[in-house]
């Protein structure tokens, strides 16, 4: 039986680097990959399961990582916005503009490259759908909707 | 950041989970099933609670059964909402399910975590409330795994005893068969915590429906499945099936006048969904 009953050191795949840090098993995967491994594009916002600003990659899945026990996540692949170099998605996202403040922006990213991999024929209605676990108090949904959209349909037509 | 401290163990077996949460409890402490620990987490950081051990249970393979066989269905107590949806192998239960949180969220909240959690809602929980008698739920404890009928443990709380775990919840495979819709309303925006959620199902002997947000806990009633299934005009059916839940919420998210307008009017758009 895996278990952490004190601080100890373990392993973190995240993209693709398997990391080594030593966090509290109360620590979540936000605090360690911000803490610990310097990842910060993963954002702090309500740290509640709200906003969706520390969303990451877990598998494949969106994940709050507020959300998640670091001890939780190990032996499974994490993605940071870190990970993400040059994607079509991000492209469209400085082609619409689909960003204000920025703060959401890296948790809006991952919700959408989820999307993106697992739902590669999404309709706008699934696009919402997934996008409305993410808050951007600037207000900028409309852009964000169509940067995703503009997205797949680039790699669908690729 | 969870300020206080507590100990993580991964469990792989339902024994080695019931044994080490007993040998925790023997030396004081607090320990408590977690499984996608969502609520757990979010009242730590607030020090709601200050668990002193979680013990993840979603290694133990019973727990992750996603099952549908050739006459029951089984979902395994720490499969994701998620998971539950993209199946489908219950499409009223991907209704409710899917109007859980928001989608992020439901890649972590666990089927057993929506029933064992202190949120009243349970939205999830309303399909198999609605098949109560066919549902089964099987507990691992002390003494070893039990299946029982869901309505000993579950009335819209969960009642276990010390040390016990839900393992996972199976319906027949008919369930299927029966025309059926859920409904969960908020006040404003779409993800929100719901003012209540309907699920109604309409079979060979009339109507059911199962409530959640109404009153304090998740409920089904005889006597409102007796006036649902009646021959008064959909309306009528409603607003009498409305008149018998007392008290009914009255808090930030919608005062009861409020919900019991609202409720009257999804009532009616039911019923006349599943086909009255």
């Amino acid at each position: 039986m895996l278990s952490y009953p004190e601080p100890g050191p373990l392993t973190l795949n995240v993209n693709g680097d398997m990391l080594s840090l030593t966090p509290r098993p109360a620590d979540t995967l936000l605090y360690s990959l911000r803490q610990e491994l310097g990842l910060t594009g993963a954002k702090p916002g309500c740290e509640n399961g709200d906003c969706g600003a520390c969303t990451v990659m877990v598998d494949g899945l969106p994940i709050k990582s507020c959300l998640m026990l670091t001890a939780e996540a190990e032996g499974r692949e994490i993605r940071t916005v870190e990970g993400l170099n040059n994607t079509v998605l991000q492209d469209a996202f400085m082609d619409a503009w689909a960003f204000q403040c920025g703060y959401c922006t890296s948790g809006f990213l991952m919700t959408a490259h989820a999307l993106m991999e697992r739902e590669p024929e999404a309709d706008e209605a699934t696009i919402v759908e997934w996008l409305r676990s993410n808050l951007c108090r600037c207000t900028g949904y409309e852009e964000i909707v169509q940067a995703v959209k503009a997205a797949l349909e680039q790699t669908q037509r690729s | 950041m969870i300020a206080s401290r507590f100990q993580y163990y991964r469990p792989e077996t339902l024994d080695e989970a019931c044994q080490l949460y007993m040998r925790l409890q023997e030396a004081k402490k607090m320990p408590l099933y977690y499984g996608g620990g969502t609520e757990i987490l979010t009242r730590a950081r607030e020090s709601a609670i200050r668990p002193d051990a979680v013990l993840d249970i979603k290694h133990i393979p019973e727990c992750r059964r996603l099952e549908m066989a050739e006459d029951t269905i089984v979902f395994g107590a720490a499969v994701t909402l998620d998971e539950i949806c993209r199946t489908n192998y219950w499409p009223l239960l991907s209704d409710a399910a899917g109007r859980v949180a928001d989608h992020t969220t439901r890649c972590k909240i666990t089927l057993g975590g929506h029933l064992a959690g202190t949120i009243p809602y349970r939205e999830a929980s309303l399909p198999f409330m609605i098949f109560a008698r066919d549902a089964k739920i099987t507990v691992q404890g002390p003494a070893g795994p039990r299946r029982i009928p869901l309505v000993q443990v579950y009335d819209g709380q969960l009642h276990l005893g010390s040390a016990e775990f839900v393992v996972d919840l199976s319906v027949p495979r008919s369930v299927r068969d029966y025309r059926g819709a859920s409904v969960k309303t908020t006040r404003i925006d779409w993800v929100d915590y719901p003012l209540f959620t309907v699920t109604m199902v309409r079979d060979s002997s009339g109507v059911r429906a199962a409530f959640s947000g109404v009153l304090a806990d998740p409920f089904t009633s005889a006597s409102i499945d007796k006036i649902l299934s009646g021959k008064a005009d959909l309306s009528q059916r409603a607003r009498e099936s409305v008149a018998q839940m007392n008290p009914i919420i009255d808090d930030l998210h919608g005062s009861s006048a409020y919900r019991r307008f609202r409720l009257t009017t999804v009532i009616s758009q039911l019923l006349q969904e599943i086909g009255e």
